[in-house]
């Protein structure tokens, strides 16, 4: 058993493509994208927020709408009649004075007629303020009446927890998805990949029991997995708190206990084992590293669903749910994170992941022991 | 002693969407004893691969038995698999791996303990002429020098039957003359070599009896010179055309 893994082991160590998987996405992939889209994000709101547009104005020539207008870095341009079905060229949004209704026409579709139509509307709302106050002054009341009372909102979580919350929602997520990729390239590359190379028969061949190999392939596929997958993550996480406010946690600090991130690796550990017997599985099955990946694209699909369940806040985590598989893992992250352990929870996800960790790895063994499946034509 | 290998009445299908069940082993039967080098010609699509794959306990067939050393495949592959090493096509070796790397981590898996095994490489490969590209993975070597290692990786296990299957395909002159020569020293240490090829020669030079299979069966089995006597032909590539001729009259 020890040649058996070293063999497996060499092999994954020296596969460019999960070097590439481990290291240099996580390190230098994701944060740099992720650098980008915050960048882009970020210079995409600013220009909406600065740059100056053109509206068109029908039976409005107020000049306190207008000046409201040119406040909000909007140029109106006085017409003579209102749009047709669609926005003439250069003006992203209209106003068309009628009896006691100033209608505003913009186009939905374009981000940027959304943008005016929200500027607009903040001018036509001071407009209108101004006009109160000037009526409650012309007969000599008290303006303000027009507000009786402030609201002030006061967040009582710090800024600590804040990021937390966010952190949640996402880490859960990734790591899940992050033990299904992490190992998935090792899985189709010593199954599949070794029928292709035709190195799977010489194996056979020569140990004793398939039961070996299997366990071999399963253990080495599930330590990569296990060990790529916190790592994924914690790269997916640089990236974010490098890429601004894109992802609502730029320049918040966020301490995940020791404790916490201990009690998520161990639940992983039987979780990656399914995961690994599962994509084993697959590659066995399949005649070709390609035809592989294949079936593993719509697994992932699958796959995503529930883990995007068990991220949304307003589910519950009750009894019943950890036995659903991949659900209940994103879920008991979902909660350590949130509320801490629950240890009924904790307990029955643990379990019920070991549990599908053997039966997976026995349906594995078999199809291994089926020559119809190892050696498809 | 046992003969290396027995095979009776070796029967193996495939099932097909396309074509339907394809019998691709249909009744073979031989004998190989140790020192003998038997050889398996046949076209492609012959049967061979399917042949070798059952006797190194790969696949199992749909009828028949099959002895290693006297022990039965069918009912102790494991006990047998301790007695055969198998050399696929395409050499089967691991493009990740170094050639030392290789033939160690299958010295263990045979079980043969660090001194012997040590030993043993450093002979094989110097017989091969593969010390200067021992520490180079096998995806940079041309190959030939990956056949050759895969030869190596057969050489250092050594055991009682060596199953090939194509050993010298898509090797040049030189290479070839290697994987020969340590098929002959195999076979006269006593070990009894079974290899398939499509390549009249190299079946000529090497094999002391040689198995003509074609649609799944044998069609003849002798030594090359009977096979001569009952065709009335020289060269083997002749005598093969004209058994299959035989055959198709039948």
């Amino acid at each position: 058993m020890r040649a058996l893994l070293l063999k497996e082991y060499l092999e994954i160590l020296r596969d460019r493509r999960t070097l590439f998987n481990t290291f240099v996405l996580p390190f230098l992939f994701y944060p740099a994208f992720l650098a980008f889209m915050g960048w882009v994000a970020r210079k995409g709101t600013e220009t909406y927020q600065k740059k100056t547009y053109a509206v068109g104005v029908v039976n409005l020539a107020d000049s306190l709408v207008l000046s409201a207008l040119r406040q909000e870095n909007l140029v109106p341009r006085i017409l003579d009649q209102a749009p047709g079905d669609s926005l003439p060229q250069a003006i992203k949004a209209f106003l068309v004075a009628r009896d006691d209704t100033v209608l505003v026409y913009y186009d939905g579709a374009d981000e940027v007629s959304r943008a005016v139509w929200r500027r607009v509307e903040h001018a036509l709302e001071r407009v209108r303020h101004q006009r109160l106050v000037s009526v409650l002054q012309e007969v000599g009341l008290d303006t303000s009446w027009l507000v009786p009372f402030q609201v002030k909102p006061v967040n009582l979580a710090t800024e600590e927890r804040m990021a937390s919350s966010t952190l949640a929602q996402i880490l859960g997520y990734l790591m899940v998805l992050f033990l299904f990729v992490g190992g998935m390239n090792a899985a189709l590359d010593t199954t599949a990949g070794e029928k292709e190379r035709r190195t799977l028969e010489v194996l056979l061949a020569l140990v004793p029991r398939r039961r070996d190999v299997v366990v071999a392939k399963v253990l080495a596929v599930s330590t990569v997995s296990f060990l790529t997958a916190p790592v994924m993550v914690l790269g997916m996480l640089l990236g974010m708190a490098q890429a601004g406010e894109a992802f609502l946690m730029a320049g918040k600090t966020f301490v995940i206990p020791w404790g916490t991130i201990g009690l998520m690796l161990l639940l992983s550990a039987p979780f990656a084992v399914f995961v690994a017997s599962l994509e084993v599985a697959i590659g066995s099955f399949a005649r070709s590293f390609r035809e592989a990946q294949t079936y593993v694209a719509p697994l992932m699909m699958m796959a995503v669903f529930p883990i995007v369940l068990a991220s949304l806040p307003f589910l519950t985590f009750t009894g019943w749910q950890v036995l659903l598989p991949v659900y209940n893992i994103g879920a008991c992250f979902n909660e350590l994170l949130r509320e801490g352990v629950v240890w009924s929870h904790y307990l029955g996800t643990f379990l019920s992941n070991l549990a599908y960790a053997g039966i997976m790895a026995g349906f594995t063994l078999y199809l291994f022991q089926r020559e119809d499946i190892v050696f498809r034509q | 002693m046992p003969p290396g290998v027995v095979v009776r009445n070796l029967h193996k299908s495939f099932y097909d969407r396309k074509r339907g069940r394809i019998h691709a082993v249909n009744g073979i039967s031989f004998e190989a004893q140790p020192g003998e080098i038997f050889a398996l010609l046949g076209p492609n699509g012959a049967g061979k691969t399917t042949t070798l794959r059952i006797l190194a306990t790969v696949l199992r067939p749909d009828e028949g038995s099959v002895e290693i050393q006297g022990v039965d495949a069918l009912r102790s592959p494991e006990q047998a698999r301790r007695l055969l090493g198998y050399h696929p096509g395409d050499a089967g070796v691991y493009h990740r791996l170094t050639p030392r790397e290789m033939v160690q981590i299958f010295g263990r898996l045979r079980g043969l303990d660090a001194p012997t095994l040590r030993r043993r490489t450093q002979e094989v490969f110097e017989r091969l002429g593969l010390e200067d590209i021992a520490h180079r993975p096998m995806g940079k070597l041309s190959t030939g020098q990956r056949q050759k290692a895969a030869v190596a990786r057969l050489w250092v296990m050594d055991p009682p039957v060596w199953i090939l299957d194509e050993p010298a395909l898509g090797l040049d002159l030189p290479t070839t003359r290697v994987v020969e020569d340590t098929l002959l020293e195999a076979r006269n240490r006593g070990r009894t070599v079974i290899l398939s090829t499509h390549i009249m020669e190299q079946a000529e030079y090497l094999a002391d009896r040689i198995g003509v299979i074609h649609h799944g069966k044998i069609v003849a089995l002798d030594t090359m010179e009977n096979l001569r006597r009952r065709t009335g032909k020289q060269r083997l590539r002749e005598v093969f055309l004209a058994l299959l001729d035989l055959e198709a009259a039948a």
